[in-house]
């Protein structure tokens, strides 16, 4: 977001200057041998790597992964990379959408009654700051090695900030709004379209935001150790084993990347709502 | 009159804290009891109790060496990440080259999941604290730069010329009026990397830890099917960062922002 703010070309220049000359640094070090080559890579092996992975090295895909079979039909082939990346954004993608629908049910029926959201909320504070690559370990037990586990997890993750800003979204209206359209006239339905609705969206945002990012950073790290099929996290740990440095390096570039990307998408569609309203920044960033 | 009422709403307060877990337990207990939920996948609070002395007591390493274990490498990660983050973050504050050298660099490593970095750690320093320590400092030392970055550039310019028409130097500009202006955006950096710290803590140890600590007694139980074992450590992770919270930032906090009087909140979320 920092690197991409600058309208003209100078401000672009001086953003990109500093990371050029950082890589032909390490590149310069490590030729000479300064840095360890087998160790910290080249830049340029790691930019060869990172080339060959995703359109070199083919692969089919012949995972049964929900969205790919839908989007793709049943034989294609792609990078190995790109199989990777797929196979990370789809699990991604299952994950928040399911914390997404418990989640706002759940935030919902707290905000119904103060009874039961003082008893849900505390459960919730304490299941918060639990991480949640903790989970893991238990889910592989459950759940077994493969995609259920990483969803799981990755539900995990994202269900209770979800849940905890559309429950504080439920119980943020204020009042005056509500007596002022009920006095003009408005049903149950118009309220909560019109009022309540518009209302909680920031906090919403704010929930799937964070949801978003604490499910992705667990599924990459729970990948790391539950050696599914494919994805960034397990492409990069396999790296390991057979030491590629380049490649964990690859994949560090890659996953910046992609979530630089996320993130830049969620900054626009911020700006196409929450803030076309009106409505600055709100909610619960708990972290 | 309204004393006492206010005392039965306060001990009410306390008491529906705990009625949560007590009716959640019980349920638990119930389920596995009749097995309906089976005990060796879901292992009844009764278990987790015993299992807790007995890992206190009966284990070597005892859940006390995990605990302590985990809380040296924390220690030493967070100091390592507080020290060289709030260093680069008062220098990036100060001067405009440097603020133009790293902040790209640095702001292409902030997406990177702190557990991504593990595996190359693991090839450049090896299996072992090191490993976890640098990765407990990589997962804290962002959110520090960026807020005390955020807190020495918002501290109003009106102070700093009025120390330096009084004839204040540098060094008692920085000392005396940018740092605890930036105080409160550092204190929540602090606050969001202990966070931060602990998450990576559980992460590394998992997978770089070697005999001790409490993530690498979770990931350990798992070969021996010791759900129990899994859960007690899940609760006292989490017990864990409650008590980080408490014990470390809001009596630091007290000392300082609240006693100055600074109390509004502002910082960064990243």
């Amino acid at each position: 977001m920092m690197v991409l703010q600058g309208k003209n070309l100078k401000q672009i220049l001086t953003a990109i200057t500093p990371i050029l000359l950082f890589l032909l640094a390490w590149e310069a070090l490590s030729y000479v041998h300064v840095l360890d080559p087998a160790l910290f890579s080249r830049p340029s092996k790691i930019l060869s790597t990172i080339y060959t992975m995703a359109f070199v090295d083919m692969v089919k895909i012949d995972i049964d992964l929900p969205l790919v079979t839908i989007i793709t039909g049943d034989s294609l082939y792609v990078g190995t990379l790109i199989l990777d990346i797929i196979s990370s954004i789809n699990r991604l993608v299952v994950s928040f959408v399911l914390a997404s629908i418990v989640g706002i049910l759940i935030g919902l029926i707290m905000g119904t009654n103060p009874f039961i959201f003082r008893f849900l909320n505390v459960i919730l504070t304490t299941f918060l700051p639990i991480p949640g690559i903790a989970w893991a370990p238990i889910f592989l037990v459950w759940l077994g090695f493969g995609d259920s586990t990483l969803i799981a997890v990755g539900f995990i993750a994202a269900l209770f900030p979800i849940i905890q800003n559309v429950s504080i979204s439920t119980t943020s209206v204020d009042k005056k709004m509500v007596w002022a359209s009920k006095s003009m006239g408005a049903n149950d339905l118009s309220l909560f379209l019109h009022v309540l609705l518009p209302n909680s969206f920031p906090f919403l945002f704010t929930g799937f935001k964070l949801g978003l990012a604490r499910a992705w950073r667990t599924i990459i790290a729970v990948e790391l150790i539950s050696s599914a099929s494919a994805g960034l996290g397990v492409m990069i740990f396999t790296a390991r084993e057979f030491l590629q440095p380049y490649k964990i390096y690859g994949g560090i570039f890659v996953l910046a990347i992609l979530y630089f990307m996320i993130e830049l998408l969620l900054r626009l569609l911020e700006k196409q709502t929450i803030e076309k309203w009106g409505m600055t920044d709100m909610g619960v960033f708990y972290e | 009159m309204s004393k006492p009422s206010q005392k039965g709403e306060n001990k009410w307060q306390k008491y529906s804290i705990v009625i949560p877990f007590l009716i959640g337990a019980i349920l638990w207990e119930i389920l596995a009891f009749f097995t309906i939920l089976d005990p060796i996948l879901f292992p009844p609070p009764s278990q987790l109790f015993f299992t807790f002395f007995n890992l206190l007591l009966n284990r070597r390493p005892s859940l006390i060496d995990h605990i302590i274990r985990s809380l040296y490498h924390i220690f030493m990660g967070y100091s390592l990440g507080v020290i060289i983050g709030i260093s680069i973050g008062i220098l990036m504050g100060l001067n405009r080259f440097i603020y133009n050298t790293l902040n790209p660099i640095l702001a292409l490593l902030i997406p990177v999941p702190t557990l991504a970095w593990v595996p190359l750690l693991l090839i450049i320093l090896g299996l072992g604290d090191i490993t976890i320590i640098t990765a407990i400092f990589l997962g804290c030392f962002f959110p520090i730069v960026y807020n005390t970055l955020n807190g020495i550039r918002g501290t109003d310019k009106q102070l700093i010329w009025a120390a330096r028409t009084m004839g204040s130097n540098r060094i008692d500009i920085l000392l005396e009026v940018l740092f605890p202006s930036a105080l409160l955006s550092i204190l929540t950096g602090l606050r969001l990397s202990i966070g931060y710290a602990w998450r990576a803590l559980v992460g590394a140890e998992m997978l770089a830890g070697i005999t001790m600590g409490i993530g690498h007694m979770i990931y350990a139980a798992r070969w021996g099917f010791n759900l129990d074992v899994m859960f007690t450590g899940l609760i006292i992770i989490s017990l864990g960062g409650l008590i980080m919270d408490r014990v470390l930032i809001i009596p630091l906090e007290k000392a300082t922002v609240l006693r100055w009087g600074l109390l509004e909140e502002k910082g960064g979320k990243q």
